[in-house]
């Protein structure tokens, strides 16, 4: 099952897990668009239509909550699928994602390289 | 010859005392004899008389009338001896009423004095009351004192227990009645009595249940004995007074302790309220007022439950009045947290059911205590952790993925090379985290070695800049640094000013958008040393500027949350500075960029 075609953003500000992610996703075929803040992701959300959106939470100047806001209430972004991906797990937090239409919730610290792109690929199909 | 007989008899009715007469008549008839007897004649003789039935008519209404004298004697005794005792007892119960109504002590002990005096016509009575701890006898009230021997006679305001007449009542629990004191040799101060004109005396103890917690003691100005009837006076006296006496004291007991209840009432920090079964608020303590910043006139009477609604903010209304009712007629009992936000304050209540005597509910006790502080720092905590627990899993992930990929790339040394080494760089993050906590609680604690020397701020800066080449190439930004002349010297941990600085500068570094400027200046000030780094970033709003060198962080705080993990950043920058008795401010406008200063005391 390959996944050639389908596009991936990817916001995420820190710079090793950006890059692992990124070079892990790759690896498996999917193209993968990085945005170092909210803002950047905001804008490539638009402009590159991906097909999944991995969104990390807890990021400088614009928090990941913020964005996943503003991504389901602009119809442009709104259909996009939304993975968020954090290392903080405040009970709170994962019910508010959930109840803001995110797909689901994991925690990078608990999952390997792995783990992540075999779910992917479940979630986005051969 | 001018009076007959009957004329006579007739005329001694109207007398005030009236003799017997005995009419003597040398006619008799039958006419004439009922009209004497009518008119009240004692005897009726016809002549000649026998002598023998005169005289034995003469004996029996002698007889007769001594007998009427003794009668009427003893019915007047007797009529008086009634009327006496009446008064007696009438006197007895006014004043036993009086004292048994006084609920001052002192009030008692006087009352019961002079009742003593009056009734018994004493001169003068004296209560002493026990005092067991001191075992002895206080004169605690008196009646008839001669002010002229007040002196004197009170000289002697405690008797121990067996000494005195006073004392050996106590201790023989039964009355002692002195003739005359004056030849008592038990007596004490005779001479003083003999000035003061008492001769009699008596002394009966006042008992209650089986507590002998008194003496009365009367004394008399003549020399005399005393009728059982006086006896049984003076000993019922006791027993009032001694009732009176006991009343008195709980009384006082209930309101002493009565006093002391309110006053513990009102000086809890716990906000106190009694609430009845009807939902009215009974009794508050004055906390309750500050803790609801209520006016007394708005809680006292008031229906608990449309008064606490006003709080419930998100509470859906009717479910928080439901559940306040049942409090108040159902439950066990409850507690909870109550937050009113408009006071800024969250207050803790508890709730538990209240019975009378008989175990009856009859309200319920509600206790209020101020938690906002608590709530705070709980939740301070609970941010912490949660801010601490990311920011260690992100370099810990890091350090696994890269490793991951790593291991994967097995057959292309370059790759794994690139990636172990991020993975190395990532466990330095990690490192830095790690120290940075550990110092911020060292500093907290104020356990933190610090080294102070004098330091060349300027080239420490330089240094620091150094350090950061790479990553100011990496945006094309441009950096300027510039130095007055004559600076002061400072004295500071270098180490850790160090970190001060290099937290700045990637600060000013990162959050500039590419190709920006920073200039960094070090001037002289009245203080000291002032360092400050100005940047053309997107600038901080005012709101944000408050917080930015706080100690709690929160997930919404975008300035605590640090890229490339320099550390904890300003907190512990501004920890630092303190320690160094400076202090770090940030002033811009938004989209204006941002300028950081702090400045170091000269040292002397």
């Amino acid at each position: 099952m390959t996944a050639t075609g389908k596009r991936i953003l990817l916001v995420e500000d820190d710079r090793f897990l950006r890059r692992a992610c990124e070079a892990s996703l790759r690896q498996r075929g999917f193209t993968v668009t990085p945005a170092t803040d909210g803002e950047e992701g905001l804008r490539l959300a638009r402009t590159e239509a991906p097909d999944l959106i991995l969104l990390d939470l807890l990021m400088p100047k614009l928090p990941g909550i913020e964005v996943l806001k503003a991504l389901k209430a602009d119809p442009a972004t709104a259909a996009i699928p939304i993975l968020i991906l954090s290392n903080s797990s405040r009970e709170q937090d994962v019910g508010e994602v959930m109840k803001l239409g995110a797909v689901d919730y994991w925690v990078k610290a608990n999952l390997s390289l792995k783990e992540l792109g075999e779910r992917i690929v479940r979630l986005l199909g051969g | 010859p001018d009076l007959d007989g009957l004329e006579v008899l007739r005329a001694a009715e109207r007398l005030e005392v009236r003799p017997d007469i005995i009419i003597t008549t040398g006619h008799a008839t039958a006419e004439s004899t009922l009209t004497a007897v009518e008119c009240g004649a004692a005897g009726y003789l016809v002549k000649p008389i026998d002598l023998s039935r005169l005289s034995a008519l003469v004996e029996r209404l002698v007889e007769r009338r001594r007998g009427a004298r003794a009668r009427e004697q003893f019915q007047a005794d007797e009529q008086r001896h009634a009327e006496e005792r009446v008064r007696k007892l009438r006197s007895l119960s006014t004043l036993t009423r009086f004292i048994t109504s006084a609920r001052d002590s002192e009030q008692v002990f006087r009352a019961g004095a002079e009742a003593a005096t009056a009734l018994l016509g004493a001169k003068m009575a004296r209560v002493w009351v026990d005092d067991p701890a001191q075992r002895v006898l206080r004169v605690r009230g008196s009646f008839g004192i001669d002010p002229a021997f007040e002196q004197p006679l009170t000289e002697f305001p405690a008797i121990a227990y067996g000494e005195g007449q006073v004392g050996r009542t106590l201790e023989a629990r039964g009355p002692i009645y002195v003739l005359d004191v004056l030849e008592d040799p038990r007596w004490k101060n005779r001479k003083l009595a003999e000035a003061a004109g008492l001769r009699a005396s008596a002394t009966i103890p006042m008992v209650t249940a089986d507590r002998v917690v008194g003496v009365l003691s009367i004394l008399f100005s003549d020399r005399r004995e005393f009728s059982s009837e006086e006896k049984e006076l003076m000993a019922l006296l006791a027993d009032q007074a001694a009732i009176a006496i006991d009343q008195a004291r709980l009384s006082e007991e209930v309101h002493a302790q009565r006093n002391r209840l309110a006053q513990i009432f009102e000086s809890t920090t716990d906000g106190i309220m009694f609430v009845g079964r009807d939902g009215r608020i009974e009794a508050v303590n004055g906390r309750v007022f500050e803790l609801l910043a209520l006016a007394e006139a708005e809680v006292i009477g008031a229906d608990l439950v449309p008064l606490l609604a006003r709080y419930s903010g998100d509470m859906a209304d009717d479910l928080f009045e439901a559940s306040l009712r049942s409090l108040i007629h159902e439950s066990d009992g409850g507690e909870g947290d109550l937050s009113l936000p408009a006071l800024k304050r969250v207050v803790h209540w508890v709730a538990q059911p209240t019975g009378d005597a008989s175990g009856n509910r009859v309200g319920l006790t509600l206790t209020l205590l101020d938690v906002t502080k608590e709530r705070e720092v709980s939740q301070m905590k609970t941010d912490f952790v949660s801010f601490v627990t990311h920011q260690l899993r992100t370099p810990l992930s890091g350090i696994k993925w890269m490793l991951e990929l790593a291991a994967q790339e097995v057959a292309r040394p370059g790759e794994a090379t690139s990636y172990v080494r991020d993975a190395h760089a990532a466990a330095e993050r990690l490192i830095t985290l790690v120290n940075d906590l550990l110092d911020i609680s060292r500093l907290e604690r104020g356990k933190l070695e610090i080294h102070l020397q004098p330091a060349d701020v300027a080239a420490l800066t330089r240094r620091v800049l150094d350090e950061v080449t790479g990553l100011v190439q990496e945006q094309g930004h441009r950096v300027s640094f510039d130095v007055e002349d004559g600076l002061p010297a400072v004295v500071v941990d270098p180490q850790l000013l160090r970190q001060v600085m290099l937290n700045l500068v990637s600060n000013a570094v990162k959050y500039t958008p590419a190709a920006g400027q920073i200039a960094i200046r070090l001037r002289r000030v009245d203080e000291g040393v002032r360092w400050e780094i100005r940047d053309t970033g997107i600038g901080i709003p005012r709101e944000a500027q408050r917080r930015l060198f706080e100690k709690f962080y929160r997930a919404d705080n975008v300035y605590a949350v640090e890229t490339e993990g320099t550390g904890l950043g300003l907190y512990l920058v501004r920890l630092i500075l303190e320690q160094f008795g400076g202090r770090v401010w940030c002033e811009s406008e938004e989209g204006q960029g941002a300028t950081f200063l702090f400045t170091l005391p000269a040292s002397e």
